[in-house]
């Protein structure tokens, strides 16, 4: 960070941190106007869209999920979604229970790491949780215990906390072979 | 912090961070690692003050742009012992999909302004840049496994980790066979060990997640996915996901894309 004057400074972070991706930022203030504003995403582009392209319907939701470690269940209902409409298809009853139960497992998750181990050592003036937890253990073993609730939810339906597994084909397209007794789509192949 | 304990960072990559999650995700062995260890470097958890050496280094990711070829290079100049976490590191990632294509292409529909994007032609393991200590499988990789690698490490041994297949685990954890009894599709046989045998005790079969285990006939699998209906261009596919680039899923698909071994 460097400073010139209270109304003139730029502000420099070069690696952003505490967020899944990579970032760096850049601001210039000119007279307590801010000048410019530059966000530079240097996260090396993965190329979701372009090898989606050819893939069975029944693989998205595997494959869609590793676009972020953190808020796989985000990515695999989005892409579920997407195929159950192109499909026609609608989901209620239990199987949406089922659905919502998994998704509120991942914010819980989610939500207890981002406050407690990402935003609260900032708030307090640590650097860390780790460095938190050396002068308030049991707060942030509360944390860890509410981030584990979440994981254990998306264990227990899902089968995993990083990319749960159960969620393609056994459940969440139940619809599927109707879909595929209507429509001319290919064969799902292994693991599906 | 004090500095007679090991220095351990967690790197990144070309990655979706799943697998340094899996660290944040031992919630009941974090606060005991970190008695045990310095965490010195973790962006994801905001540690980014330690420069210097490390004793440990965990790297997640694959290498995808000339930045990051060069940056892994500093990582393994300032590390001791360098472990990669997962399949992106490991084996390249499900990113390693554009190995088998054009790249410009792919770079072409997806961004709206492709001169911006840097990326390099090909993503490849941290192995093909650096010397790397001990490589974990996975997308992700597992907590078990971790724990492990980082508790060998501290007490100076080697991690007991087994390099046989998932249909070892599902013997262990007492699965029915999908193949067998199901006729469900199943890359288990050629798979490496780690997940417990997660899929199939769930009746669907491993989409091998986990790469290949240590000693594998994938030739032979390829016959039985054969004899159970499956086409060619789907055994292609399903050996081209998250390991789509380690050698025996990389071998055996580009065998059955170009047509050999079959009938
Ligand atoms: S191996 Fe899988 S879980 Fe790990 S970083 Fe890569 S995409 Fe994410
Ligand atoms: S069974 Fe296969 S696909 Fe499923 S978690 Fe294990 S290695 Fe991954």
């Amino acid at each position: 960070m460097t400073h010139r004057s209270p109304a003139s400074r730029t502000l420099e972070v070069k690696a952003l941190a505490r967020v899944e991706g990579e970032g760096a930022m850049f601001v210039e203030i000119r007279d307590g106007a801010v000048h410019d504003v530059q966000l530079r995403i240097y996260e090396p582009p993965r190329f979701f869209e372009a090898f989606l392209r050819g893939r069975s319907y029944t693989e998205p939701p595997d494959i869609t999920a590793r676009i972020c470690g953190i808020c796989p269940v985000a990515y695999q209902m989005s892409a579920v979604q997407a195929i159950e409409a192109a499909c026609g298809i609608t989901v209620d009853g239990a199987l949406r229970d089922l659905r919502l139960l998994l998704y509120f497992g991942e914010w819980i998750e989610s939500h207890a790491l981002h406050v407690y181990m990402l935003h609260a050592p900032d708030f307090l003036g640590y650097e860390s949780a780790i460095a938190l937890a050396a002068d308030h253990r049991p707060i942030v073993e509360r944390g860890l215990a509410l981030k584990k609730t979440g994981n254990d939810l998306v264990d227990v339906i899902g089968g995993r906390a990083v990319h749960p597994r159960q969620c393609a084909r056994r459940w969440l397209l139940p619809g599927a072979d109707q879909a595929r007794a209507a429509a001319p789509v290919r064969e799902p192949p292994a693991g599906a | 912090m004090s500095t007679d304990k090991p220095s351990v960072a967690v790197w990144k990559f070309a990655s979706c961070d799943g697998c340094q999650l899996t660290l944040l995700d031992c919630e009941d062995e974090l606060l005991e690692v970190a008695g045990e260890v310095a965490l010195a470097y973790f962006l994801e958890a905001g540690l980014t003050s330690v420069r210097g050496s490390y004793a440990l280094s965990l790297v997640e990711g694959s290498i995808t742009t000339a930045d990051d070829a060069r940056r892994i290079q500093e990582v393994r100049q300032a590390s001791r012992t360098l472990v990669t976490i997962g399949a992106c590191a490991t084996a390249g990632g499900i990113q390693a999909l554009r190995n088998f294509s054009e790249v410009d292409e792919f770079r072409s529909i997806v961004y709206a302004h492709p001169e911006f994007v840097e990326t390099l032609g090909t993503s490849t393991p941290i192995s093909a840049h650096v010397r790397v200590d001990l490589e974990l499988r996975g997308c992700p990789i597992s907590k078990a496994q971790l724990v492990e690698t980082i508790s060998a490490f501290l007490h100076g041994r080697r991690p007991n980790i087994s390099g046989r297949s998932v249909c070892s685990e599902c013997k262990e954890r007492g699965n029915v066979c999908v193949t067998v009894a199901g006729g469900t599709p199943c890359l288990g046989p050629i798979t490496h060990a780690g997940c417990e045998a997660l899929c199939p005790a769930y009746h669907r079969g491993c989409y091998g997640c986990y790469g290949p285990a240590d000693t594998t006939n994938a030739p032979s699998l390829v016959v039985r996915l054969r004899e159970g209906g499956m086409a060619d261009d789907d055994i292609v596919r399903v050996l081209r996901t998250f390991n789509a680039y380690a050698d025996d899923f990389r071998d055996a698909s580009e065998a059955v894309a170009a047509g050999k071994g079959a009938e």
